[in-house]
């Protein structure tokens, strides 16, 4: 459900191409040697990756930065590196990489599970919900040619986030708290959200016995995030990664009894292309990408208009990715 | 095929008749932003109407210019008011609003100054004001155009105030939108078959209308025109060119 909707919230993903790293030094293994200005580089016990890998990405802006991150990382470490960046919506970005057209996708547990799911029984769900879960179900879903590489704690998922009169009033700081004072919370959300369990009207009934006074369905996007502006709606149904519950000051409440099912972000590879040395770049990747991080970067591209391509860069700098 | 028997089952669900989001309640809420938004731009077309078909200057000019708003998105009011006020009834009513005047405005016009002058004169002759002869002769006699104008605002308006479900608010548009983001089609037919039915009703009520204002038409305005020569009456009557009821353009 919950992809296609941000698919459509993030239709002016940005084709950016070009602009590759080089050089590169590898921090994760403390090593330090570099060989700056070449393309193919021999770090420290790290082994240089003479691969060549396509990566591609999803048409929003979020999954152009993750994919971005995985090229530049692999581009430090001697990969060569070719980008299909902004190709679509899964259905169609994981054709092309089902198809061997691309070999690397940034992608998140829940969504990708869904749809592998899904495609199979267009009423299926996953039963996993948390990280580990999922990501043992996917390597049972997926087919022989694709893997999954370590997830980060980097995720983009539901989130009841409350404007700052909510919580200046309430001091909401999870859903607990929220659940308890129910009665007088006016709630914005999708549609869908009517009658979604357990993330939804009926879950929050069922798990937390709470009634909200009333439920304005409104999409995810401009409408809702004006709701919660002029306070017509006092939370709402947002993603975790967007910079609007920054920018405006919004607080996104922690999920204290894990109503909503872990979106962490991983690396979508074919096994072909997943060498060991591949496996130690992304793994590395994923140690350092954090939920609070990819907030920072989407603020950077969608509020400061940054291209991804160069916050991905700065990141990876920051994190001694690259030099 | 599995379009009807989905859009069957929604309608049989008893769930679907009862409650806030139930069809009643939902229906319910649509006649009432209808009502309301005709009503106000009945308020503001009619008067202008009236003054500048009875004045008959500047009528070209006013049906040309309420043909402006014709082009104006009543999405594109809407999602620009709801910016402003989000959640509230009044962005929704205004742009139903901007789109009901044009038709109200240009058959009023049209049916008020499409009154045979020779009857005109006759009523100023026989020293009718110009209010007498504005309530007396051009109203009863330009009637069945000006409700052909209301009723073809109102139509519209049914069939348009299903997006006012896209700014969170009420009405049969909920059923098309909620359908569509929880892929529940037969709710999506189902709400977009009641839209045309209250449309069609609604259509169906003030031809009705329109009707007996054609009657009261041919009486009321020879009851009024009181001293005029019987004669002379049924001449300016007869003159008076066939209105058909229906479309002004």
């Amino acid at each position: 459900m919950k992809r296609p909707a941000r698919i459509l919230t993030a239709l002016l993903g940005v084709a950016v191409i070009g602009l590759a790293a080089c050089g590169g030094d590898n921090s994760s293994s403390s090593a330090t040697t570099a060989a700056a200005g070449a393309t193919t580089t021999a770090a420290g016990e790290g082994a240089a990756i003479t691969d060549s890998l396509t990566v591609g990405s999803g048409n929003f802006p979020e999954s152009v930065l993750l994919a971005e991150i995985f090229a530049g990382a692999l581009e430090a470490k001697g990969a060569k590196i070719t980008k299909k960046l902004n190709i679509g919506n899964r259905e169609t970005y994981y054709k092309a990489i089902s198809g061997g057209e691309l070999d690397l996708l940034p992608e998140y547990t829940n969504s990708l599970l869904s749809y592998l799911i899904r495609v199979k029984d267009p009423k299926g769900i996953p039963t996993a919900t948390n990280v580990q879960q999922q990501v043992a179900e996917l390597q049972t879903e997926l087919p022989a040619t694709l893997t999954v590489l370590p997830a980060s704690t980097a995720e983009d998922k539901d989130v009841i986030a409350c404007n700052k009169e909510t919580t200046d009033k309430y001091g909401f700081k999870n859903l607990s708290d929220l659940s308890a004072k129910a009665g007088e919370i006016t709630l914005g959300g999708p549609p869908e959200f009517a009658d979604r369990s357990p993330f939804g009207i009926p879950g929050f009934k069922q798990l937390y016995n709470a009634t909200f006074k009333s439920f304005v369905p409104l999409e995810i996007g401009p409408p809702l995030v004006d709701a919660l502006k002029a306070n017509a709606v006092n939370c709402g149904n947002l993603f975790s990664t967007m910079s609007v519950i920054t920018t405006n000051g919004f607080t996104a409440l922690d999920d204290d009894k894990n109503i909503v099912p872990n979106e962490a972000v991983l690396p979508l590879i074919a096994k072909a292309k997943a060498t060991p040395a591949v496996g130690a770049v992304l793994a590395n990747v994923s140690s350092k990408l954090t939920t609070d991080g990819l907030v920072k970067m989407m603020v950077e591209i969608e509020v400061d208009k940054k291209a991804e391509v160069d916050v991905a860069q700065e990141w990876l700098k920051t994190n001694g990715l690259v030099a | 095929m599995s379009i009807f028997s989905e859009t069957w089952d929604w309608f049989t669900d008893s769930a679907n008749w009862s409650g806030p989001s139930g069809i009643p309640a939902r229906l319910w809420e649509h006649i009432q932003y209808s009502v309301i938004s005709v009503v106000i731009a009945a308020l503001i077309a009619l008067p202008i109407g009236l003054v500048i078909g009875h004045v008959r200057k500047g009528a070209s000019f006013a049906v040309a210019i309420s043909g402006v708003p014709r082009a104006i998105p009543t999405l594109g009011v809407l999602v620009l008011l709801f910016r402003l006020a989000p959640v509230e009834l009044w962005p929704a009513i205004v742009a139903l609003v901007v789109l009901a005047i044009p038709p109200i405005l240009a058959n009023t016009v049209v049916g008020i100054e499409g009154v045979d002058p020779a009857v005109r004169d006759a009523a100023e002759g026989m020293g009718m004001r110009a209010s007498g002869v504005l309530f007396g002769v051009e109203i009863p006699l330009g009637l069945p155009l000006v409700v052909s104008g209301v009723r073809s605002a109102a139509s519209q308006v049914i069939a348009t105030a299903t997006i006012v479900a896209y700014g969170g608010l009420g009405g049969l548009g909920r059923f098309i939108i909620d359908g569509y983001s929880t892929q529940n089609y037969g709710e999506v037919y189902g709400g977009a078959l009641l839209v045309a039915a209250l449309a069609l009703s609604a259509e169906g009520l003030l031809a009705l209308l329109q009707e007996r204002a054609s009657r009261h038409r041919a009486h009321g305005a020879s009851r009024r025109a009181g001293t005029v020569p019987v004669g002379q009456q049924l001449a300016s009557l007869r003159r008076q060119p066939l209105i058909t009821p229906g479309e002004p353009r």
